[in-house]
């Protein structure tokens, strides 16, 4: 899975000078605002399983699972981690 | 509920004694083991982080002469499990228990994204518990009694309980006391319990069929409460006393409490009726509920009536008709502001009401109170095998009531100064048609377009943008030319509203199995918005959607998916952006 999404700049028209000064005491710098919510994801997962029957009423079980996710555009922080997970056992049947 | 669960995975143990010669069940034990490595939020967003034991339980018994237990269970770990058991004891009794627990793991902010302002002098946040990884682990249990009565098997009667939890932590997140200035994260415990007992029965007749039920559910969390102590109210910079009058409570209230999920109660009552005739049929219903808060005694009503009918018009055409009416009123709710005495500054020994002439009192109304109107008439027909066409209109008049500045003061707003709730009323209108044409074995497509027409959209009345107040830059919020914060959240003048107006659509789509074990699909939609009922401003927009998926599969276990999606959304709007003070 791979997601990208993003905005275009916002466009403001120019303010007066006057509410220029006024709002000098603080930087206000809006330019990058329309990147804040820009995403750029991707996950890539691999699973499978085994039943390997050692007899008619026995067998064995074997399993996995890999997830790796990549966050290439973090919002509020980096989300990539990586995930697995693997099984195994014995089954009977009757 | 594990005990349970444990106790029916013994039975299958058990059960192998008395193994029969054909294999038809299975039991399995497994161990799972776990690896997490960076961040669990979306790598292992539904997954347990625990090794744990776990097993597979397949069933099936026949219990007496004709009952029948059907068992089924999926442990991935001890947090992470389904369960099903199915017992028809015999024709007219039976029994369901559905069991189920998942972990879900949840966002951590780190609250530095408060930094978006460069040069940044008041806001700051502190996270109490920072990088700490937040888990709630959600089940289920659900068990079910169905019963036909012995001699009247048209007669039947259901109980079901359901039990539904929520159990672990989260983050939360708790504001400063005079605005959003200061962030503060706390992780909170969290243990939920939602309880669900429904009761019903249904009586068939001929033609006839009569449903009734009844529910009552509970909710409550026994978590121990979170506690925020809110910072000294004194000036940013010189750190004197001379806001006291402005903020409602501070250091010296102590720790209190916030983030409280209150306990509350649900009844819900249903009846419906439903009548078949060779060439359609006819149902009607009425449904009743109330919820309650407990801790603060609020309550809603919900009341609904719903009627619905097909009727067949020769071989190939059918038309449906469809009605429902529902209302919602909440409890509206009285703000008794807390109104302290200045400390210190120019206005020591007065409240900021006493000062001002403000009345900080205000009745809080629910945006959720409606009485709703919705139909639906729907003409559609078969021209052949392959080809359908369907058109209709669709109807919906919503009457609520605004609350723009409902608190309100003298100020020359366009709404009269503390006036209470208003009456409004949107309604829709729509048109839609859509072909859809099959080939026997080959491709399906269809074709669609609606236009929709909506008055008086729901929106925010004077929600925004004020005007120039005139008055000249004050040195001091306390300076006598100052503008107060309620004089400009009064004059705001400009309604606001993403909601449109006008919609125009139209969509296709088409499908095939391009071979016995390839399939494809692919949609696109494209939409017009526009709203060109605001007073002051209008907005437009539009929206394109695609998708194409390509399936294979080759075998019952393998099985390959390529999907494409695609989104573009575009709009131009008004946008009144407030800065600093308002």
């Amino acid at each position: 899975m791979d997601s990208v999404a993003g905005m275009d700049p916002l466009i403001f028209p120019s303010i007066s000078p006057a509410a220029a000064d006024a709002l000098s005491f603080e930087d206000y710098d809006l330019t990058r605002v329309h990147e804040y919510s820009d995403l750029d994801l991707s996950r890539l997962e691999f699973s499978g399983s085994l039943n390997w029957k050692l007899s008619r009423s026995m067998g064995l079980l074997f399993g996995f699972l890999y997830s790796d996710f990549q966050d290439d555009d973090p919002y509020l922080a980096d989300t990539s981690g990586t995930y697995g997970w693997v099984w195994a056992g014995v089954s009977f049947r009757f | 509920m594990r005990n349970l669960f444990f106790l029916l995975f013994l039975l299958g143990l058990a059960a192998v004694a008395v193994a029969s010669d054909e294999p038809q069940n299975e039991v399995a034990i497994v161990y799972t083991a776990v690896d997490e490595d960076g961040s669990p939020e979306k790598a292992a967003e539904y997954r347990d982080a625990d090794d744990s034991p776990g097993g597979r339980v397949s069933l099936t018994l026949p219990t007496g002469k004709r009952g029948l237990m059907l068992l089924s269970a999926h442990v991935n770990t001890l947090d992470d499990n389904a369960l099903r058991l199915d017992w028809w004891m015999d024709n007219h009794l039976s029994f369901t228990l559905d069991h189920n627990e998942f972990v879900h793991t949840l966002n951590h902010d780190p609250l530095t994204n408060l930094q978006a302002v460069s040069d940044v002098k008041v806001t700051q946040f502190t996270d109490t518990d920072p990088g700490k990884v937040h888990r709630v682990r959600n089940s289920q249990t659900a068990l079910r009694m169905d019963y036909a009565v012995h001699g009247y098997e048209n007669l039947k009667f259901f109980v079901r309980y359901r039990d539904q939890g929520r159990k672990g932590n989260h983050q939360a997140l708790v504001m400063g006391h005079c605005d959003t200035c200061h962030i503060t994260g706390y992780t909170q415990q969290k243990d939920q319990t939602t309880e669900d007992l429904t009761a019903g029965a249904e009586w068939t007749a001929g033609r006839w069929t009569l449903k009734a039920s009844h529910l009552d559910r509970s909710f409550e969390d026994q978590a121990p409460p979170l506690y925020h102590t809110y910072a000294d109210a004194r000036h940013p910079a010189n750190h004197s006393y001379v806001f006291n009058d402005r903020i409602q409570f501070d250091l010296d209230d102590g720790p209190l409490p916030v983030h409280a999920a209150p306990e509350s109660e649900k009844t819900e009552d249903r009846i419906e009726v439903g009548y078949a005739w060779n060439t359609g049929d006819l149902a009607a219903g009425w449904s009743s509920a109330k919820v309650t808060n407990l801790d603060m005694d609020l309550a809603f009503d919900f009341d609904a009536l719903h009627a619905g009918m097909v009727q067949k018009i020769g071989e190939k055409s059918s038309i449906r008709l469809k009605a429902r009416s529902y209302s919602i009123a909440n409890d509206s709710v009285f703000i008794d502001t807390v109104e302290p005495v200045a400390a210190a500054g120019p206005y020591a020994g007065q409240t900021y009401r006493e000062k001002y002439a403000f009345d900080p009192d205000w009745t809080r109304y629910s945006a959720m109170n409606r009485d709703v109107r919705q139909g639906v008439a729907e003409f559609q027909h078969r021209f052949n095998s392959r080809s359908v066409l369907k058109a209709g209109v669709r109807y919906t008049m919503t009457e609520r009531e605004i609350c723009g500045n409902c608190h309100a003061r003298p100020s020359g707003d366009n709404l009269p100064s503390g006036h209470p709730a208003i009456p409004d009323e949107t309604q829709e209108g729509t048109l839609y048609a859509q072909w859809n044409w099959r080939r026997p074995g080959g491709w399906k497509a269809f074709l669609g377009a609606e236009v929709s027409d909506i008055s008086r959209p729901f929106m925010n009345v004077d929600g925004g943008c004020s005007p120039d107040l005139g008055t000249s830059p004050a040195a001091s919020p306390m300076a006598p030319t100052s503008v107060q914060y309620w004089e400009i959240h009064d004059s705001r003048e400009y309604d606001l509203s993403n909601q449109p107006s006008m919609v125009w659509e139209v969509k296709a789509g088409a499908s095939r199995s391009l071979s016995g074990n390839v399939h494809f699909s692919g949609f696109a939609r494209y939409r017009e918005r526009e709203n060109t009922e605001l007073d002051h401003s209008e907005w437009s927009g539009h929206d394109m959607t695609a998708n194409l998926y390509l399936n294979w599969m080759p075998s019952e276990t393998w099985n390959l998916f390529l999907g494409y999606n695609f989104l573009q959304d575009a709009a131009e709007s008004h946008i009144c952006m407030p800065v600093w003070d308002g």
